[in-house]
This record gives C-alpha cells, sequence and structure tokens, in this order.
C-alpha cells in the first residue's frame, strides 16, 4: 500500500481545497491523517491500490507538494509501551519515520501504517 | 477527550525518545498518528491519562500542546472528507489535525479532528448525515 504526504499550508480551507480535488475524481480516501507544524503542515492520505495512479495525476495537475511511500504494517498490542519499543526497534536500524497513520483497532490490537526512509529494513527490523 | 500535539525533530530515534518517556510513566498510547513536514514532524498522540501524559512530555523537554480532540463519523465513501473539511472552512475553522479513531457497527469512519474552534466543529460535524452530505 502507498501513503501520500501531501504539503498545506496551515490556513483555513486548504485541507478542503485538496480533497474536493480528490473527490471530484470519484476517488475514495481509505486512510488520513494529518497534522500542522508551523505554518504548514502533512495531510497523509491513502487510496486503495486501483486508485493509485488516479491520485498521482490529481496531485500532479494542482500546485501542491507531495511525496509518496511504501507503508509498512505494524500491529501492536494494546499495553504501556508497545509504540515505543517498535519505534525503538526502527532507530536501532536507523530507520526514519516519516508518517504514521492508524488503520484499524480491535479488542486486543492496533494496526499503524508507517511510512518510513527504508521499508525492507524496517520490516526486518521488526520481524 | 484531548490530544497532545508533540513537535519533533525530523531524525531517527525521536519517535522512541517520546514514546519511551510515555512509557517510564506507565501510561498507555491509545491513538496514535504522525506525519513529516521540513525537517521537524508533529505527532498526535492520545493516552489513558492526560494529566500524567502532561508531566511526561514537560520532563522531556519537547514542544507541544494539549487540546481537544472533537470525533466525528463519516460515511465511507468518496467526497465525506472534502464535504467536513469544507463546512469547517466555510465557518472559518482551521484545522490542526486530525487521526482516524475507528469505526463504527455501520462500517463509517470515525476520525478526531483537533481545531482551533471545538465547539464551532462539534456543532458544525455534529452528525454523520451532515459530515457526509
Amino acid at each position: 500500500m502507498q501513503a501520500f504526504l501531501i504539503e498545506l499550508i496551515d490556513e483555513v480551507g486548504d485541507l478542503a481545497r485538496i480533497a474536493n480535488v480528490i473527490a471530484g475524481k470519484q476517488i475514495n480516501i481509505t486512510g488520513f491523517s494529518g497534522a500542522s507544524r508551523g505554518a504548514g503542515g502533512t495531510a497523509v492520505v491513502t487510496v486503495a491500490d486501483n486508485d493509485v495512479t488516479e491520485l498521482e495525476q490529481t496531485l500532479q495537475g494542482i500546485p501542491v507538494g507531495y511525496r509518496e511511500y511504501e507503508l509498512v504494517e505494524i500491529t501492536f498490542e494494546d499495553h504501556v509501551g508497545a509504540l515505543a519499543a517498535k519505534a525503538d526497534l526502527l532507530a536501532n536500524a536507523g530507520v526514519s519515520i516519516e508518517a504514521a497513520i492508524p488503520t484499524c483497532t480491535n479488542a486486543n490490537d492496533i494496526v499503524i501504517n508507517f511510512a518510513v526512509s527504508d521499508p525492507d529494513a524496517a520490516r526486518q527490523a521488526l520481524q | 477527550m484531548h490530544a497532545f500535539l508533540i513537535e519533533l525533530e525530523n531524525q531517527v530515534g525521536e519517535l522512541a525518545r517520546i514514546t519511551e518517556a510515555i512509557a517510564a510513566k506507565d501510561i498507555n498510547i491509545t491513538g496514535f498518528s504522525g506525519s513529516t513536514c521540513g525537517d521537524g514532524g508533529t505527532i498526535l498522540v492520545l493516552t489513558d491519562d492526560d494529566a500524567s501524559t502532561k508531566a511526561a512530555l514537560q520532563g522531556v523537554g519537547c514542544s507541544f500542546s494539549e487540546q481537544e480532540i472533537v470525533e466525528v463519523t463519516l460515511q465511507h465513501v468518496p467526497g465525506t472528507l472534502a464535504k467536513a473539511a469544507r463546512r469547517l472552512a466555510e465557518a472559518g475553522v482551521n484545522i490542526d489535525a486530525a487521526v482516524p479513531t475507528g469505526m463504527d457497527e455501520n462500517g463509517a469512519v470515525v476520525v478526531g479532528f483537533v481545531t482551533n474552534d471545538p465547539a464551532k466543529t462539534r456543532s458544525i460535524l455534529s452528525t454523520a448525515g451532515s459530515a457526509a452530505g
């Protein structure tokens, strides 16, 4: 699965501007998170595999910066320290985390997709 | 419910440093998202103990804010996020962060929004129907 990290300006309506363009192409956003920082911010968007090319073309057609990453799915048990332990494994392997987006939660586990600098190294570190 | 928006450097080990500090206080992280932006990044963290989380973050010396999070149910079809974002924009509400927090029994997605005006956000997006248009 791919994630798109879309650069936004931290001002009213910028998320709406991008989301409306995506919706106008009938692309369903399957995952979303985002946060501002200073004068900017980043929205993290995932779509179904068969919509990836359409989303790439859509974003290339509007004035917005974006980066595309392969996602690594990590399952956490719901207890204290679970995220810290996984983050520590990635850090020790020299893997930089670019974004994280939760995908589902059940009774015992939390699943988070990570966009990282080196997906293969991340998977190996987490084995 | 409150969310912690924590500013990090965009470098290896920053997430580990912060989450280890939270875990060391026996605080459970119940929700999480984040993204880089230039040479920095922001993570959004939900926990089972807001007061202790605040103390832990103050102890680790990072920049953060504690903000109310408003949960909104969005139908899982094209355009619902766009409509919600447009309604907030038209009301002059600025979105600082967003994180999916779950799904309801009908398969709709629950998204938590952190904004500059939680009361107005709640009023505008108070029902799934209004958000889905």
